[in-house]
């Protein structure tokens, strides 16, 4: 667990009930009705059934990031991409409908280095963008908003930008056919944007290895921090199958993404494009 | 003792759920929602005489009502397992089984005279049965004279009861059970995982990192049954059945074949809370069974 990481609370498996499905570009916003507290940090996730209790098919949990959980209301969001039988099963779920989560998993992106009112730069590519939204409302509330930057192929998978916008003290967009903001990747735009910025700041980051790779090594370079989510299959969620296993920057072993992550300090881990 | 209590040779569970290697950790990584003595034993991840890092990821993959796993014995070695996490599991009312791998006869020995001298392992399991690593692991599963070689030299190092873990991946499970049962064998567990691939049709690539990996959960179930039934008819040892078990029914199912205490542990990942309610099923079981004993081996009556 990453020095300063909101600490992880009890592990429980409660229902939730799908109060809303709403389209949200390519994907589902899941508005998820909880019956009881559930102590999720930004960047924790959730181990999501989807099948009911009497199959076994599909048969594992699908790790889902926390999109937002607003405690006073007991409502869980979660953003869903549907890439394969198990996330398509969540977003045809209808209104009433009910599932199962385990959690909270993992441990959140670590806020202790921003009180030395240091910048906070968010950096999302395509679903990666759904823990950051959580993050970015968290950290406008401490008062610290962050500048954010957003990357996805086209216009139709972003989602949440009103929001993302409202949180952020300035927001920036890229996609890959030029459809909105800047023509290109994303890290491009934060390489430009980091040439000009002050001091160093804490970059968090939650997209595909590749991007991971790339904020990794601009990131050391100006002396930033970089913190960036993982993603890896899983199965058991808790540290106990060893599982998803990402190499180890130093020591030449394995860290578990579900128990050691899912976020990382970038330089303690060896991603590939 | 409670309701649930068996006996699994010199063991004594209390109740006859266990969970299994490479799928519980060292007993706490599920917190409160599944502590260690909520099984009658837990079997500790497989430990090497020094740490393995494991394989390449990707290392999990789903199928069909089950998933298969290339972890490769990922361990931190015996000397932090006595150091850390034995001494962490004192006191606790489960019985507790450390999982013994190597590379060598020598390897194995070494595990199982340690872990009999640090203390805190209530038993052994050798597994001789595991497809993910390269050298040792399932080679010595899979012929008898190895396997049988192998048991006599750790059972002369160690006093603690000795569990051998079988794989499936053979022409004739009955003979390599014979064999490790002649050579000192207290208890046979049974099975370990099915060797198995899944391919990425997009990508033309297989799926995991390491080609190769095993297959567990539910749809290996019906192959677990029919193992522990031929091995029940060719030893007289008590059995540990494992393979796709995760309800009371499917645990029964496992008892009539011949088990006297049952593994879990893919179900474990699917229903970590299902654990509690598959005890209750098998209370109300035992209740309405009134002074009969678990049903041990009965569908044999009815199987000729």
């Amino acid at each position: 667990m990453l020095d300063g990481a909101e600490a992880a609370s009890e592990l429980s498996v409660f229902g939730a009930t799908v109060r809303e499905s709403s389209a949200e570009g390519d994907c589902r916003r899941l508005t998820l009705a909880v019956q009881q507290e559930v102590a999720v940090v930004p960047g924790q996730f959730l181990g999501v059934r989807v099948s009911n209790a009497e199959s076994s098919d599909p048969l594992l949990m699908r790790p889902l990031s926390v999109a937002d959980w607003l405690g006073e209301d007991r409502l869980l969001q979660l953003i869903v991409k549907p890439v394969g039988r198990g996330t398509r099963y969540l977003c045809r779920l209808q209104p009433g409908a009910t599932i199962d989560c385990l959690g909270p998993l993992g441990n959140g992106f670590p806020l202790h280095k921003l009180q030395k009112g240091k910048a906070a730069w968010i950096v999302g590519g395509g679903i990666g963008m759904a823990p950051l939204l959580y993050l970015a409302r968290v950290l406008a509330e401490k008062d610290m908003p962050p500048v954010t930057f957003l990357g996805a192929a086209g216009e139709r998978q972003f989602f949440a930008l009103e929001e993302f916008s409202s949180y952020s003290t300035s927001l920036h967009l890229a996609t890959d056919d030029g459809s909105a903001g800047f023509k290109g990747v994303v890290t491009q735009l934060v390489r430009q944007h980091l040439e000009l910025a002050g001091r160093p700041g804490v970059m968090y980051c939650c997209g595909p290895d590749g991007m991971l790779l790339q904020l990794a090594e601009i990131s050391q370079g100006q002396k930033w921090t970089a913190y960036g989510s993982l993603e890896e299959y899983m199965a058991c969620g808790v540290g106990a199958c060893l599982g998803c296993a990402v190499p180890a920057a130093s020591g030449g072993g394995y860290l578990q993404v579900c128990s050691d992550g899912p976020v990382f300090n970038l330089r303690e881990v060896l991603l590939h494009d | 003792m409670t309701d649930l209590d068996v006996s699994l040779g010199p063991l004594q569970l209390k109740n006859p759920l266990v969970a299994v290697s490479g799928t519980f950790g060292y007993g706490y990584d599920y917190g409160e929602l599944l502590p260690p003595d909520t099984f009658g034993a837990i079997v500790l991840k497989g430990t090497a005489p020094e740490p393995w890092p494991g394989n390449p990821p990707p290392r999990v993959v789903e199928t069909p009502s089950g998933m298969l796993n290339s972890i490769g014995l990922q361990n931190p070695g015996v000397d932090e397992l006595c150091d850390e996490y034995l001494p962490r599991l004192a006191g606790e009312d489960v019985v507790v089984i450390v999982n013994v791998v190597g590379r060598t006869v020598k390897d194995y020995c070494h595990v199982a005279r340690r872990v009999s001298e640090c203390g805190g392992a209530d038993a052994i399991e050798l597994n001789i049965s595991c497809p993910n690593v390269k050298a040792g692991g399932m080679s010595f599963g899979t012929d008898p004279q190895q396997a049988a070689d192998l048991t006599a030299s750790v059972r002369e190092v160690s006093d603690l009861p000795l569990i051998v873990k079988l794989t499936p991946n053979v022409t004739d499970i009955a003979e390599i059970a014979a064999a490790v049962q002649s050579s000192g064998a207290d208890i046979i567990s049974l099975i370990n995982t099915l060797l198995g691939m899944e391919i990425d049709v997009e990508q033309a690539s297989p799926r995991l990192g390491a080609v190769f990996g095993g297959l567990s959960g539910p749809a290996i179930r019906p192959v677990a049954l029919r193992c522990v039934w031929e091995v029940y008819r060719a030893v007289s040892v008590p059995l540990l059945g494992m393979g796709g078990a995760s309800t009371a029914r499917d645990v029964l199912a496992f008892m009539m074949a011949g088990a006297s205490a049952v593994g879990m542990g893919t179900a474990l990942f699917a229903q970590p809370d299902g654990v509690q309610e598959t005890l209750q099923q098998l209370r109300k079981f035992r209740q309405s069974c009134g002074e009969f004993d678990w049903p041990v081996g009965r569908a044999h009556e009815k199987g000729d």
